[in-house]
């Protein structure tokens, strides 16, 4: 995307005031969105998005200057303004930039251009004609698809010269139902490193006919009970818990800083023997993967949590420095406008021994949380709460009735503590993550979990 | 390329296709963004970006492209794009561009103070830092101490005639820190908006936060159960930044609204007055127009509760059958954007509020409002912060709390509302207010 040499000059200036470390990140993005509803194509949109960021390192401290305006002038410009910054004694650094040796997975089989916009919503509309048919209270259905292809360079002055494009699709899908004077909404999508070969192989008439129901189920849902209770969380997006309650606080960003409350703690045992998790880049076209991080590092299949034993932070290049660990491939950043810092990819709890079935028949009174939705976590503190999607009430091992308006509540190293079974059905679940690096897409993971004695707060 | 010389040329390139109808938005931005760490500067970022929205309406449709990159290269790829976009869309609603000439209003908008030229902004920073550490021991860790200033300059430029431009800058700090007693942990955040001199006193404001955290230590649990509640003002604007949404003409079409046919009708408790006002002095996000180049008014949206206009853009208005509102995002998109969205002040202090209130739960934060509510029921159940109220004080900090209910109960039950209007940096505002007995779980 840019020249070598005029690469080599950027980094050159940025060292020029005394940093001890540059590089430069330059991106360029082509999206974009479809939308459907009411049997219509309401919004078609596209951008493009070209720009490039310098970051200059002197010990712990750094400098982040970022612009579009793309010429050799300006570029050169911005480096020697982001090396104003510094202000230290230059050092004596030179390098030589070599192409980063590099697997590319997840490649494309279709590529976007290979369908027409059209033949893209005509899916779209079918997609939805299917919950539409389904039920006479379906009274909506809308559908997004979203593609994206990011090209990105990579140099910096240890010498890594490293480009890649990675190319991700997603469908994200919702119906409303409507009964008297009741209107719920039900929602699911999928996504993943895929060109149009995203729809291949799915059974997409039952995909939005389960959508559909769902929506319907809602319309006859009691008010969920508020108090303590024992809570089995179902698999796939149920891991957006472990995410938010855990993966967050093993972020180098927050470790690094004391800011988590997981910090100075590994080798010690910070959740249920059950508890086994990793942070894995690399898995096949899957949403939250890239080859190389927004800094240079190859990516690789982290052991976080090893049987409730804290194993690994996830560590970029800075925090790195400050915990004086080496970075090990999770660094990403939403685009050029922001600096990098260690973020999650694909995180997940990996399979236990018990089945689904055996975790609801274990469970004599409590909430079944089958699909979760979004939540939040307060890093510092651990305490995160999540609202629930689709709740069940679970009498004497059964599942009854369906439930609204559930949330939960709690701090992260409580719940680790407290999960009691995990099951063996395994499955990933799409989202995007949001924090100081901006929105990345990430993947969230679990089999079928229960916790002992969460607080839920529900609207009785 | 040079921003106007390529506006230029797409305009050109635009005419000589016999592109009917088209528009050009551009905006150009700089930004300085310091943080502190343990009494170091630890980040300095630098900002200069442009951006280019470029639209076309074919039939009735308006498409459009975002484009980062202004280089003649891409001039084709714009077009084609924007034009792509605009014939998939058979929405059967006309899109329009505005295009008369009007009268723009005079605007007071808020720069930064004279003495903040000639502030050492880092020495600000690590003055506060030092301040708030020094407050008490119990403060366990500054994790943010920040400063940000910006301007930008956006136009829009179209082919019935418009072409008109604004520009606006900005300055703020805050900081975000925990304390830590008997293992536990709690946090608090201040920022302030570089307008006053007083506004320059790190010692203060170290020792707001700091006391705002401490406050929330040693918290007791309650048994769930229906509370009174009373909301602090800047939760509630909080509050009202997550359902402003009910408003606006987009969400009742697309059914995340159910107030499409209360119009005149009694929706909220009758001391009630709702605004979304861009002319508001110094407002944070007062403007001249709104994104579709459309004059800037003020809309009251409730009046003594009662539902006086939704919010709408010029596609809405027209589908609606009313005059716009001047509340359009622009760039062919759909939705509609807010200004100074704010409950306008009642008259009883925040004092008297809770005297009345006697028993019941002081909410300050809403927590994980990003998930837990839903626009098409209403129904919402949310983390939060608190305290208890007793004897008509705000007394001891409550554990994680959980709050629930349904919006369109919540504007009908509110009973008191306080005359301490306080505004958050999305532009937001509302007083201290009472609640009737909403469900309240504690951890």
């Amino acid at each position: 995307m840019l020249d070598k040499n005029l690469v080599a000059e950027i980094l050159t200036e940025a060292l020029s005031s005394g940093g001890d470390y540059a590089e430069i990140f330059v991106e360029n993005t082509l999206a974009s969105n479809l939308f459907t509803s009411e049997r219509k194509i309401k919004s078609s949109t596209s951008s493009l998005s070209y720009g490039a960021g310098i970051r200059i390192f002197d010990g712990v401290n750094f400098v982040y200057a970022y612009t579009n305006l793309m010429d050799r002038e300006n570029l050169l410009k911005t480096a020697k303004k982001a090396a104003l910054g510094i202000k230290s004694s230059k050092k004596d650094i030179t390098f030589d930039l070599r192409d980063l040796e590099l697997e590319r997975k997840h490649q494309i089989q279709k590529p976007f251009d290979s369908k027409t916009k059209k033949e893209k919503t005509d899916l779209m509309l079918k997609i939805s004609e299917y919950a539409l048919n389904a039920s006479p209270l379906i009274c909506k259905a809308d559908a997004t698809y979203t593609e994206v292809t990011r090209q990105t360079l990579l140099a910096n002055s240890l010498g890594v010269w490293t480009e890649d494009s990675i190319s991700r699709s997603r469908f994200q899908f919702a119906s409303i139902a409507q009964k008297d004077n009741i209107t719920e909404v039900a929602g699911d999508n999928f996504g993943g490193l895929y060109g149009l070969e995203l729809f291949d192989g799915r059974n997409l008439q039952e995909f939005a006919e389960n959508v559909a129901a769902d929506s319907i189920s809602k319309l006859s849902a009691e008010l969920c009970p508020s108090g303590k209770m024992d809570v089995v969380i179902g698999n796939g997006f149920g891991g957006v818990i472990f995410h938010e309650a855990c993966g967050h606080g093993l972020e180098a960003e927050g470790v690094a800083k004391d800011a988590s409350v997981f910090a100075g703690k590994l080798g010690q045992q910070i959740a249920s023997p059950l508890v086994t998790a990793y942070d894995d880049a690399t898995i096949d076209h899957a949403w939250g993967s890239i080859n190389v991080d927004d800094e240079g590092v190859k990516t690789q299949r982290k052991l976080l949590i090893e049987n409730g034993i804290l194993k690994n932070y996830m560590v970029d290049r800075l925090n790195g420095r400050r915990m004086g660990v080496e970075p090990n491939g999770c660094s990403r950043r939403q685009n050029y406008t922001f600096a990098p810092t260690s973020r999650m990819s694909n995180t997940f709890i990996a399979n236990g021994k018990s089945t689904h079935d055996e975790i609801i028949a274990n469970t004599e009174k409590g909430i079944y949380a089958g699909k979760m939705g979004g939540g939040s976590v307060k890093m510092s503190t651990g305490e995160f709460n999540f609202s629930v999607d689709r709740a069940y009430l679970i009498e004497n091992g059964k599942i009854t009735k369906q439930v609204k308006g559930a949330k939960l509540i709690g701090s992260g190293q409580e719940v680790l503590q407290n999960i009691d079974m995990i099951g063996n059905n395994m499955s990933l679940g799409c989202g995007m993550c949001g924090s100081i690096s901006g929105k990345i897409p990430t993947t969230v993971g679990q089999p079928t979990i229960r916790v002992k004695n969460i607080t839920v707060g529900g609207q009785k | 390329m040079q921003a106007q010389k390529f506006i230029e040329k797409l305009y050109q390139a635009s005419q000589a296709q016999g592109i009917n109808q088209f528009q050009i938005d551009y905006s150009q931005s700089e930004n300085l963004s310091l943080k502190v760490m343990d009494g170091k500067i630890e980040k300095r970022s630098f900002k200069n970006i442009q951006h280019l929205s470029f639209s076309v309406k074919e039939g009735q449709n308006i498409g459009s492209f975002d484009c980062g990159e202004l280089e003649e290269k891409n001039i084709p790829l714009i077009i084609k794009e924007a034009k792509e976009n605009a014939l998939l869309m058979n929405n059967e609603e006309e899109n329009f561009f505005f295009g008369e000439k009007r009268k723009y209003p005079a605007v007071k908008r808020n720069t930064p103070i004279k003495e903040y030229e000639t502030l050492d902004k880092e020495q600000f920073l690590l003055d506060l830092e030092k301040a708030a550490y020094a407050q008490d021991k119990r403060v366990k860790k500054v994790i943010s101490c920040y400063l940000n200033e910006g301007k930008y300059q956006n136009s829009i430029r179209n082919s019935l005639g418009l072409n008109v431009s604004e520009g606006s800058t900005w300055a703020f700090a805050g900081i975000y820190l925990s304390v830590e007693e008997n293992g536990v942990i709690k946090t608090a955040s201040e920022y302030v908006k570089f307008d006053k001199k007083e506004d320059l006193n790190p010692e203060l404001m170290a020792q707001k936060t700091v006391e705002k955290a401490l406050k929330k230590l040693n918290p007791i649990a309650i048994s769930s159960g229906k509370y009174k509640i009373v909301f602090e003002n800047e939760c509630f604007a909080d509050f009202l930044d997550i359902m402003k949404n009910l408003f606006s003409a987009t969400a009742v079409e697309e059914k995340h609204s159910k107030l499409g046919d209360k119009l005149k009708q009694k929706i909220a408790a009758d001391s009630i007055t709702l605004v979304d006002n861009p002319l508001l002095d110094n407002g944070y996000r007062t403007r001249p127009f709104d994104g579709e180049g459309y004059p800037s008014q003020n809309n009251v949206i409730i009046q003594n509760g009662v539902l006086q206009t939704l919010l709408h853009n010029l596609r809405t208005a027209y589908k609606f059958g009313v005059e716009p509102t001047g509340n359009g995002i622009g760039g062919g998109a759909r939705g509609v954007s807010y200004s100074n969205f704010y409950l306008e002040n009642g008259n009883v202090s925040k004092e008297e509020i809770l005297q009345q209130t006697k028993e019941g739960v002081y909410i300050t934060d809403l927590i994980g409002t990003n998930a837990g509510y839903s626009t098409v029921s209403g129904d919402f159940s949310f983390g939060a912060e608190g305290f208890l109220i007793k004897n008509g004080k705000i007394d001891k900090a409550l554990n994680q709390l959980t709050i629930s209910g349904n919006v369109y109960e919540l504007w009908q039950d509110i009973e008191l509302i306080g005359n301490d209007l306080k505004f958050t940096p999305d532009g937001c505002g509302a007083p201290t207010i009472a609640v009737k007995p909403m469900q309240i779980s504690c951890n």
